[in-house]
């Protein structure tokens, strides 16, 4: 016998050390038998294959003999304190629950001791319909399962148990003999998670056990952390869709920055919007009548705005404001505000159409556009947030809007120059806002 | 054909799987310790390594770490074989720069899967 491993020490140090020796010897047994049944196989001679065969078999009962030898230090008298710290350390194992499923009773025992004694809580089941009962109405962390059974082989019950249980839920680990690689194969694409071969390797069971716990850990722990993200996302879709398209809300999520309060620096394009001359038709008919006159416009010009893209940030009664650029930053904010304006007005058709088929008044449509650098975000306090947007670039926007008269669509300088090509002004104005040192001129867009 | 090296000081083993090996398909080159092990890595330029961990000379650990810090032989795949079969082996294996690790006796489809997923990366 060659010199061993240092590392190895005392009583049990030399039982491993036995171990190692055999397991080294097996190996060539094994080995060599089943080169020679590959030849036997080759050359068509049965008898060898067989013989061959009952070789091996023997070979794999030794080896699980020698490995029951160190699981058992009471039939070796080994002084338990002398255990290496690699061996004391498999105890200190988290509890989890285990089924094997097996028609052999040694092997059924076999496992569930030697799981047992690493501090897993094993049960049987020496049969497919067993086992099924039993995954029904215990709740098992993972289920080792024997491919070759009479009656309903191991392939079958994966199958069944994978309608119930996914692999997250319910890892399953295959046991098959040497030979058995297609089975191993159909399992694995039947939901196996994972396979050990016989005579069972202890320590890579043991391994592999650990591995699929640890990985169904991990998924239970993501799925409610998914679960929590989900309920949160809901909260903020609720919060902000009033105010906002899906698809803001959806960007907001995306990226958590965007639900922080405090704002940034921006150039968007603003639209206002309202019905000219509204106010003293609003005295003159009865409040439900206005709210639905104010409802239908406002509907369907929400449709129009988002069509082309914008945000409307308020309803400010009758009238409306939209962003363009936030806030989901654009390069076109100019041209798409200039666009949906004119297609808004276009809309004023449908909106009077149905007002007059309601019997209700015909109303006309100011839009009034600036462009320039804003500040946006969450603006609000912890309980009450909204996007909102400031700056005196968003007071131009509305004092535009208000030299509107009905019908038309007034931009500043700066939204007709970024606006790019082909827009169709047909008349300029000039005015001098209140508060503004010099005059301005605004171009109607047509 | 893929140039496997196989460190094992054991005649009978190292007899055994390089005839695997070579019905397998893969050309064996061999070496019976540790330091003939890491001479033979830098001269032939394996493909994949097979390495005993118990070997004279120099250990499987020792080689493997040898291998794993020069330069020339760092990127070919180790995978370590072992009759020892306890928990802290994989880890020691794992630590002194194993890409995989294989229990004796050698389960053949087994540890020629691993192979094929190291050549093929």
């Amino acid at each position: 016998m060659k010199s061993p491993d240092n590392s190895l020490a005392g009583a049990h140090g030399a039982l491993a050390r036995l171990r190692h020796d055999l397991r080294t010897e097996l190996d060539q047994i094994l080995g060599y038998a089943e080169m020679l049944q590959e030849d036997a196989k080759k050359r068509l001679e049965e008898g060898w294959v067989r013989d061959l065969e009952h070789i091996q078999e023997a070979g794999h009962r030794v080896l699980a003999l020698i490995d029951n030898l160190l699981e058992q230090p009471s039939a070796v008298e080994i002084d338990r304190g002398a255990r290496s710290a690699d061996e004391q350390s498999d105890q200190v194992l988290d509890k989890a629950s285990l089924l094997v499923v097996d028609d052999h009773e040694m092997n059924r025992d076999m496992l569930s001791r030697r799981l047992g004694r690493k501090g897993y809580d094993v049960d049987t089941a020496a049969d497919g319909p067993e086992a099924l009962r039993k995954i029904e109405a215990g709740s098992f962390d993972l289920v080792l399962l024997d491919i070759m059974m009479p009656g309903m082989n191991g392939i079958e019950v994966l199958t069944r148990l994978r309608q119930r249980n996914s692999p997250t839920e319910l890892p399953v680990i295959m046991v098959s003999a040497k030979g058995e690689s297609a089975d191993m194969v159909v399992a694995l694409q039947a939901g196996a998670s994972d396979y050990v071969t016989k005579p069972v390797d202890l320590p890579v069971a043991l391994a592999r056990v650990r591995t699929q716990l640890a990985l169904k850990r991990a998924s239970d722990a993501a799925v409610l952390l998914s679960g929590q993200v989900e309920m949160r996302n809901r909260m903020i879709r609720q919060i902000f869709g009033r105010y906002l398209t899906d698809e803001v809300v959806e960007s907001l999520l995306e990226r958590p920055e965007g639900l922080r309060l405090g704002g940034e620096k921006r150039r968007i394009s603003i639209l206002l919007a309202d019905l000219r001359g509204f106010t003293p038709l609003s005295e003159s008919l009865p409040p439900e009548t206005i709210v639905a006159l104010v409802n239908g416009y406002l509907g369907i010009m929400s449709e129009v705005i988002i069509e082309h893209g914008g945000t409307i940030d308020e309803f400010i009664g009758d009238a409306i404001l939209v962003l363009f650029g936030a806030p989901i930053e654009r390069s076109d904010h100019a041209r798409a505000s200039v666009t949906c304006a004119q297609a808004m007005q276009r809309a004023m058709e449908e909106v009077n159409r149905r007002n007059a088929e309601a019997g209700l008044p015909a109303v006309a449509m100011g839009i009034g556009i600036n462009t320039g650098e804003v500040v946006v975000g969450n603006i609000g306090s912890e309980r009450r947030a909204k996007y909102g947007v400031v700056g005196h670039n968003v007071n131009l926007a509305a004092r535009i809007e208000s030299y509107t008269s009905g019908g038309q669509i007034l931009i500043s300088e700066s939204t007709l120059s970024e606006a790019g090509e082909g827009l169709r002004v047909v008349d300029e104005l000039e005015v001098t806002p209140k508060g503004l040192r010099a005059p301005m001129t605004l171009y109607e867009v047509g | 054909m893929h140039k496997i090296l196989l460190v094992e000081d054991n005649e009978m083993n190292r007899d055994m799987l390089s005839r695997r090996l070579q019905r397998k398909g893969y050309e064996v080159i061999l070496a019976v310790d540790g330091e003939e092990g890491v001479r033979l890595a830098a001269a032939h330029d394996p493909d994949l390594i097979l390495m005993d961990i118990s070997l004279p000379v120099k250990d499987g650990y020792a080689s493997t770490r040898e291998l794993k810090a020069d330069p020339a032989t760092q990127s070919i795949p180790i995978i370590a074989l072992t009759a020892n079969a306890m928990n802290g082996d994989r880890q020691r294996c794992l630590d002194s720069g194993c890409d995989e690790y294989e229990t004796k006796p050698v389960d053949l489809p087994r540890l020629l899967a691993k192979m094929w997923t190291l050549l093929s990366a």
